[in-house]
């Protein structure tokens, strides 16, 4: 069986030498849910787009189930679904409507839309809307229509460009839980995202690209695991003291302190399990009353930063 | 689990007619046809009811009875609004409205999209003029007592006429960038820009403009008189000068030719520019 997504070399330039995607390979394995993680304007949806035939390539290759994207854009489509942007719908026409429509183009018989319509529908939490105009839906309802229609025909690669950007914090929870819902599921997913707590929580690989390069691509787990570097945050009972700080400062491992608060430091420590274990009993040893010491933002946070600044 | 069913997308031309089948809904829902539809029939009950409302008789000669309904105030004015509701954003909207991002990563070719829109733009605007002469002719019969061959022929040269004018509105609508630009600039263009410039190329400046469609629509009112008039013109003297204005008629077969000519360079001009266009933004 083909590969579900491959870029080869692939390329997109706008001229004036301003390259939005320069050289990206990419093999995605099948029934992996792959986050795409990068900047603003690091090449993610430019990537998605000449993917969905949205954007001409430049130079280079994409391939969808084995099928030259721009070779054969109707065959390469043909089992791919795929929400990119935020995109629009025609207002006047309903969910049921839209998911005829969409269906019937992607060779769907009438009674297979009315099944699967049902269980989209009841998928994405939208089935009392299923005879509305479309133009009276929010974004965020739009959004979980638009991730309903990339699910109707039942494709084994869906591929989604930043499918939270936009929505309130409850629409963010939403979809999150529809991806989930699809993790559970046999698909290849490929999801654009800003977020990396979403990426972390649902991704079991990443690919990470900058300028349009790719930096790292790997499962999460063995991406995390390459971290040298963690951040912890350590809230005492009693005041910071600052002949205890210097110390903390000369211990073997801590490569930053901040002070937050005067209850409430941070530090970037490079170690193991049991060296940060015997870090804790040192800052005991301080005199220092410690309430909590805990690791401090996520670790593909911080693996991401070192990637974004060491390719600038 | 999800099992992936592998389905093969349907043969290009049933895509067309999804497309086209589509197309039509939407326009119906959006309340376009409607409106359409609503300025048909009160132009229809203009050229039928002004005249008794007037005092005057309708004229009993069929021919003569068939004109005011193939005359460029008439039947090219239904033309050129059609044209511009259902042709002069069909591409840009796309674009604009972002329903491009929902359509275009499917398993259909641009090719097939363009097919599908322009099958439903000339479905529309020719169900339109095909009402239309389907009115004037029964009422022809029923107050003239028949109706000529000249009606026939109007109405093919309508129908042709109709197709280049959509021609122009989706060449229009996959060049510019935004929606009421593109149906502000077809109507403008149909309706004004084309007549003045044959205006003032032909009548004043003594060129026939042949190639000019507004002037090849003419053809669609003209060929109910019989005899076919000819190109004439007369001085007059103003302000101490003589100035001679040109009426020049077109030529059936080199309309014919002309109306073809726009239909098929300007589909073939949108097709290119439509594929060639990329949903950027």
């Amino acid at each position: 069986m083909q590969e579900p997504i491959v870029l080869e070399n692939l390329t997109k330039d706008y001229g004036n030498s301003f390259k939005a995607v320069d050289v990206l390979n990419l093999n995605v394995k099948r029934n992996s849910f792959v986050g795409f993680l990068g900047p603003n304007g690091a090449g993610k949806t430019t990537t998605i787009k000449m993917l969905t035939n949205l954007l001409t390539i430049t130079s280079g290759k994409a391939y969808l189930n084995g099928v030259d994207v721009s070779a054969d854009p109707k065959n390469a489509l043909s089992d791919i679904g795929a929400v990119v942007e935020t995109p629009e719908f025609y207002p006047f026409l309903t969910p049921v409507e839209t998911f005829e429509y969409l269906g019937s183009l992607r060779g769907m018989s009438k009674e297979e839309v009315r099944k699967r319509g049902k269980e989209v529908l009841e998928l994405v939490k939208m089935t009392e809307w299923s005879t509305t105009r479309i133009g009276k839906f929010s974004k965020g309802m739009k959004q979980r229509i638009a991730l309903a229609q990339a699910l109707i025909h039942e494709p084994s690669v869906i591929i989604l460009d930043e499918p939270t950007s936009g929505l309130d914090p409850r629409g963010m929870v939403e979809v999150r839980e529809v991806l989930l819902e699809l993790k559970k599921r046999d698909y290849t997913v490929f999801m654009s995202s800003h977020q990396l707590n979403e990426v972390q929580e649902i991704c079991s690989e990443v690919a990470m690209i900058d300028h349009g390069r790719l930096l790292a691509y790997d499962s999460v787990t063995s991406l995390i695991s390459k971290i040298e570097s963690k951040r912890l945050e350590v809230r005492i009972a009693n005041q910071v003291i600052g002949g205890a700080m210097d110390s903390v400062r000369g211990y073997a491992g801590v490569e930053l302190l901040n002070v937050l608060t005067p209850s409430t430091f941070q530090l970037d420590f490079k170690g193991g399990e049991e060296e940060q274990a015997q870090l804790l009993l040192f800052l005991q040893s301080q005199g220092l009353k410690i309430v909590s010491f805990k690791e401090s933002g996520l670790a593909l946070e911080n693996l991401y930063m070192n990637l974004i600044k060491s390719s600038r | 689990m999800a099992t992936s069913l592998k389905r093969s997308p349907p043969s290009d031309m049933k895509q067309v007619m999804l497309v086209a089948r589509y197309d039509i809904y939407k326009h119906l829902r959006s309340r376009r046809l409607l409106g359409l539809l609503v300025i048909e029939t009160l132009l229809l009950v203009l050229i039928l009811a002004l005249p008794p409302l007037l005092g005057h008789q309708y004229n009993k000669d069929p021919d003569g009875y068939m004109s005011s309904f193939a005359s460029a105030n008439t039947i090219n004015l239904l033309i050129i609004i059609g044209a511009t509701l259902f042709a002069g954003d069909a591409i840009v909207s796309e674009y604009q409205n972002r329903t491009g991002y929902l359509i275009f990563p499917n398993p259909v070719k641009k090719s097939v999209l363009f097919a599908g829109k322009l099958l439903a733009s000339v479905i529309i605007i020719d169900g339109a003029v095909l009402i239309w002469y389907g009115v004037g002719m029964l009422s022809g019969v029923a107050i003239t007592g028949s109706v000529t061959i000249l009606a026939v022929y109007s109405l093919l040269l309508a129908l042709l006429y109709s197709i280049a004018c959509i021609g122009v509105g989706f060449f229009l609508s996959a060049l510019m960038k935004g929606s009421t630009g593109a149906l502000v600039f077809t109507f403008a263009l149909l309706f004004l820009i084309l007549p003045i410039v044959d205006f003032t190329v032909g009548a004043i400046g003594g060129v026939k403009p042949e190639i000019s469609l507004a002037f090849a629509g003419g053809t669609v009112g003209d060929v109910m008189q019989t005899p076919y008039p000819v190109d004439s013109n007369h001085t007059q003297h103003i302000g101490g000068q003589n100035l001679t204005l040109y009426s020049w008629i077109p030529n059936v077969t080199t309309s014919i030719i002309v109306m073809l000519g726009y239909s098929a360079a300007l589909g073939a001009l949108t097709l290119v520019l439509f594929k060639r266009r990329e949903m950027v933004g």
